[in-house]
């Protein structure tokens, strides 16, 4: 109700709906920036911008949804453009992962054990690593899906793709982690 | 897994950023800032804001036949360097087009292909050509392969060797998307019709490749593709690159991929 009414107001030009806006979301949108950025001040600043877009747009959105899911595709979206600028990952390509702890990997040799791979990462730290390693847009498919608990639909409407791209992205998404894993943790 | 994602995720935002001070002061400062920009512009009335569009809509249309003859001049010299060369604009007898006014076209095979060659399965396609069939080891998993559309390179198909492979995935779900996989045994140009202006230059395990997304598409039924455009919102997407002595197209139609996604799917190619 706090929140339809805010979007109201701010669609009439009141300014306090933007107020109640920020209080119900920054929090949420500067820790979802934060996860794919990993930078702070960075994600502070997404954060602030996309307030200020949600006000000179907020004429385009429509009252009947809710704000949470659009406001916050501008903030992930903002999110993987600052974070490939800083490019503070690996390269997409398999061949960059590092190989210096002298294991040899393939498909074939992990696909079948990820229930296996994943007890042995029995710390936080092991996958906090290894999701600083992946790729922006793959750690913003992680983001959307386990942080903001989006839905398959519900991304794929944001990401403006059939839900089941959205379905293999994250399958890619976990595979990639799975591997980040294996090497992180060995 | 999911469990522990999650909670690794809660874990590094509740210790990363476990509160912020209010933001309201300055996002209010910003949008203060604005609305003053916006008022000094001129650009807080209705009719202002219709004066600026048109002044930009000019600008824009002074501008873009430049951009596009420089970034068509640069992109053949850069292409012709490296072997591949698009095909000028020609929208008007377009290979490859969506008309908007016929719902459900399907321009995902090409045409001369899809309707008269059998598909076979990837071990008979292989028995009739020389060399090695790759297949994606990634694709989206709503698509699977339903076979392999060998290019005949004379009549009858015995008379000479054929010319390549097309592999065809069609998308299970109810959108009828569908990924083909073009594989010719030989260098040649990139000779689909597309906007020149749309080509990106791109690497696919380092080598240079073509990306291109969109389709032509006539917006009037009764033109007869008389009124052809390009249209950047067909769902529809072609990556094209030389690995060897191979050519290799990739076609995506109605599955959503991205840029990064074409690429993974052809970085996948085993």
């Amino acid at each position: 109700m706090e929140e339809q009414e805010a979007i109201a107001r701010l669609q009439r030009g009141d300014i306090s709906g933007l107020e109640i806006l920020v209080r119900l979301y920054h929090l949420q949108a500067i820790r979802a920036a934060y996860l794919v950025t990993r930078d702070r001040s960075l994600a502070e600043d997404i954060m602030q911008t996309a307030f200020l877009r949600a006000y000179e747009r907020i004429g385009q959105f429509d009252a009947q949804r809710p704000f949470g899911p659009w406001f916050l595709k501008s903030v992930i979206r903002d999110a993987v453009k600052a974070a490939s600028r800083e490019k503070r990952y690996v390269s997409f390509q398999q061949s960059d992962l590092p190989e210096s702890n002298g294991s040899t990997y393939s498909h074939s040799s992990w696909d079948g054990e990820p229930a296996a791979l994943l007890e042995r990462a029995e710390t936080h730290a092991e996958i906090e690593s290894a999701l600083a390693l992946l790729p922006p847009v793959q750690r913003a498919m992680i983001v959307q899906r386990y942080f903001l608990g989006l839905g398959e639909v519900e991304m794929a409407s944001l990401n403006n793709c059939p839900p089941g791209t959205i379905k293999w992205r994250l399958h890619a998404a976990r595979k990639r982690l799975r591997l980040l894993l294996r090497l992180t943790s060995a | 897994m999911k469990e522990k994602i999650e909670s690794t995720l809660y874990e590094i935002a509740e210790r990363d950023i476990p509160a912020v001070p209010d933001p309201w002061p300055i996002i209010h400062t910003r949008v203060v800032q604005t609305r003053r920009l916006n008022r000094r512009l001129g650009v807080s009335s209705p009719s202002a804001k219709k004066v600026l569009s048109a002044f930009c809509a000019m600008l824009l249309l002074i501008a873009l036949p430049l951009t596009v003859f420089a970034v068509q001049t640069t992109f053949r010299r850069e292409t012709q360097i490296a072997g591949i060369v698009p095909v000028e604009p020609a929208p008007a007898t377009a290979r490859i087009s969506t008309p908007r006014s016929v719902p459900g076209a399907t321009p995902a095979l090409a045409p001369t292909m899809a309707g008269t060659l059998p598909l076979v399965s990837v071990d008979t396609a292989q028995t009739q050509v020389s060399f090695p069939i790759r297949i994606p080891a990634t694709v989206p998993n709503t698509v699977h392969i339903v076979g392999v559309i060998v290019i005949p390179g004379g009549t009858p198909a015995s008379s000479s060797p054929a010319l390549g492979v097309q592999v065809a995935f069609q998308s299970s779900g109810a959108a009828g998307g569908s990924l083909t996989i073009q594989e010719m045994p030989r260098r040649i140009p990139f000779t689909e019709r597309v906007a020149a202006s749309r080509v990106q230059q791109t690497m696919v395990h380092g080598y240079p490749a073509v990306y291109v997304k969109g389709s032509w598409a006539s917006f009037d039924a009764a033109s007869k593709g008389d009124d052809t455009q390009w249209d950047d919102n067909t769902d529809r997407a072609i990556l094209s690159w030389q690995e060897g002595d191979m050519t290799y197209t990739i076609t995506s139609f109605q599955l959503g991929l991205s840029h990064e996604d074409m690429t993974q799917i052809a970085e996948s190619l085993k």
